[in-house]
């Protein structure tokens, strides 16, 4: 009885929805390793789709600026994210791009639509920021990057945003990597694996 | 493992301030009802460890209900496809979350249905089925471990969201070596739902009596009280279990206490009977890590804490013993040309006879030694009182028959300089009996 009165009220009125995740702990270089393609770009689109499913979900459009890692050679990328905040569907601890938004991206697979499709879901997500009128990558705990470094995660560790081997300082802007410098590393951790 | 340094560790811990997120939403009342009926991906109903995906559902369910005043009410045997919205709580392992990829990255996830007023009305576990799954304590293993991870999102499931700031708890990215809500946790739901969060265990309550000079069989297994119920200010967030004893001394005297196991790192520790006062702990002195503690004690009851050095639950057997020769033969003396006649020693498990001699020490004129002079295999093990301790290699007289009289001592190992091939101790503490 309980159920059907839940299941007349979920009718009725317009549900949001929470999500939450058990997402792994990855490292940077893990990220960088499985991820079919890693750009810069920044978020030309963004809008909700209603009908390609039994709930509605985030599509976003990034403008690619640069490819770091992989073949892609459209000057867009068109990616799904599961939940739609503007419909009530929220997803905890989904780090959604936002429109205008310029970022570094880790995008696991360009072939599966995955719940969150960057690796490791806020853990390969960057966004550039530009503080003093110079550009700063952030990671998702709102702080500049100040070091990467070839760790490895812990296994069975749960992310807790941020990938390790990425270090942030609260208030480190002076200290925080330029995108020159975030894919510069990137580009000889990817030399040092032979890519 | 030295479990202080652990609760050093955690001492800052221990006196952060609550972290705990809230993610908004709530139920109506503090209890909710799964359906589910657990499969993998590959048909079985069981984890490789033997234990059902159903039961460990229920655990975790469990850890939630016993340590706050939410009540998760579980109908195994009910299966129910987790993407589906109709007003009940489903959880299923899967291959795909619901339409969706779940990646490479991605364990579970929970899926919360609620009004605009906050109020939960549904709530969904999609476990990713394409991942090796067990069940099991301990620290991780290669496969993903059920029932905390379970136990996380039962977390999102009664509306705590994820938090990282610095206290343990399952919420966070410490799960991975945490089975069971924390103290945060719990406060977090306390802020929810109201209420006190249930007291601990009745098991913290119960102390058996250990009678001197007799080995006990013990096990750790769920039900029994677990470290973190103990007042004191750390090892908030030490989920291992625990049995509580108490014996009491007729007379002052020095106090063995031995505990071993085959199957888990025993820790002990000696209270005074109100566990106020540490009075001694160990833990990897005796053979094969196993905890063997002394204390000289003045007549009166104790309190021992028979724990694992782990923080998880881990369960299995032991043993435990109190060994203090009050009445009976000593099993060593002290002989007239000052030469100690050892009756019966344990060594690693075997029982020897010994003779240490004395020896004057150029370098510590002052000093009472003796080095080994005689040992051989033999003596009687029920003739109690002396110890051999491995790991620091002393020796316990408990007591020793000297000049007439018995006494409790201690003799330290000493490292000789000038023969560094010799086995030599040097007395370091001796308590007449009265």
């Amino acid at each position: 009885m309980h159920g059907m009165i839940g299941f007349f009220l979920l009718v009725l009125v317009w549900l949001p929805a929470a999500q939450a995740t058990a997402v792994r702990a990855v490292s940077l270089q893990e990220a960088l390793r499985h991820s079919e393609l890693v750009l810069q770009g920044w978020v030309a689109m963004r809008k909700v789709i209603d009908d390609e499913g039994p709930r509605p979900f985030t599509r976003i459009v990034f403008a690619v600026e640069e490819v770091i890692k992989g073949d892609y050679a459209a000057p867009t990328l068109t990616l799904d994210f599961a939940g739609a905040p503007e419909r009530g569907l929220v997803v905890s601890d989904m780090d959604y791009p936002e429109p205008g938004e310029r970022g570094i991206y880790f995008v696991e697979s360009l072939r599966r639509r995955q719940a969150n499709p960057l690796y490791g879901w806020s853990q390969g997500h960057f966004r550039i920021v530009v503080r003093d009128d110079r550009p700063v990558v952030v990671a998702a705990d709102g702080s500049p990057v100040v070091v990467l470094k070839p760790v490895a995660a812990e296994p069975g560790r749960l992310s807790h945003g941020v990938a390790k081997g990425v270090e942030t300082r609260r208030q480190g802007w002076d200290r925080g990597l330029s995108p020159a410098a975030f894919k510069a590393v990137l580009r000889r951790w990817l030399e040092g694996e032979g890519r | 493992m030295n479990r202080l340094g652990l609760a050093a560790l955690l001492l800052g811990y221990a006196v952060a301030t609550p972290a705990y997120q809230l993610s908004g939403e709530y139920w109506l009342r503090p209890e909710t009802t799964f359906r589910f009926d657990l499969v993998d991906l590959a048909g079985r109903r069981q984890a490789p460890s033997g234990i059902s995906w159903n039961a460990g559902f229920f655990e975790a369910m469990r850890r939630w209900n016993e340590a706050t005043v939410f009540t998760f009410h579980g109908r195994d045997g009910e299966p129910h496809d987790p993407c589906r919205n109709d007003g009940r709580n489903g959880v299923g392992f899967r291959a795909d979350d619901c339409g969706f990829a779940f990646g490479r990255t991605t364990l579970a996830i929970t899926y919360s249905q609620f009004a605009w007023s906050g109020t939960l009305l549904e709530t969904d576990i999609v476990f990713n089925g394409n991942l090796d799954w067990d069940i099991y304590s301990g620290p991780l293993r290669r496969e993903e471990e059920f029932v905390r991870v379970a136990t996380h999102e039962l977390g999102h499931a009664l509306g705590l969201g994820h938090e990282d700031g610095g206290v343990p708890t399952i919420m966070t990215s410490l799960v991975g070596d945490l089975e069971f809500p924390q103290k945060d946790d719990i406060a977090a739901v306390s802020a929810i739902y109201g209420g006190s969060p249930p007291p601990p265990p009745a098991a913290c309550e119960d102390m058996a009596e250990i009678p001197l000079n007799r080995v006990v069989e013990g096990r750790f297994e769920a039900g029994d009280c677990q470290r973190r119920f103990l007042p004191g200010p750390t090892f908030d967030s030490d989920d291992s279990y625990l049995d509580l004893y108490r014996f009491r001394l007729p007379m002052a005297a020095l106090v063995v206490v031995e505990m071993a196991s085959e199957s888990i790192d025993p820790y002990l520790e000696l209270y005074d009977l109100n566990g106020e006062t540490l009075l001694a702990w160990d833990d990897d002195s005796g053979r094969d890590r196993n905890a063997l503690l002394y204390a000289y004690l003045q007549p009166g009851s104790y309190r021992l804490v028979a724990n694992t050095a782990m923080m998880y639950s881990a369960t299995g057997a032991y043993r435990l013993q109190v060994v203090v020769n009050l009445d009976g033969p000593a099993a060593a003396e002290l002989l007239d040309d000052w030469r100690l006649q050892i009756h019966t020693v344990a060594v690693n498990g075997a029982f020897f006879t010994a003779v240490l001699s004395p020896y004057a020490n150029p370098l510590d004129p002052d000093g009472l030694y003796w080095r080994l002079a005689e040992i051989a295999p033999g003596g009687d093990p029920a003739l109690r009182g002396v110890t051999f301790v491995p790991g620091s290699k002393m020796l316990l007289f408990n007591p020793v028959t000297a000049l007439g009289r018995r006494y409790d001592a201690v003799l330290q190992r000493y490292a000789n300089p000038l023969e560094p091939e010799g086995w030599f101790w040097k007395l370091e503490s001796a308590w007449p009996r009265p």
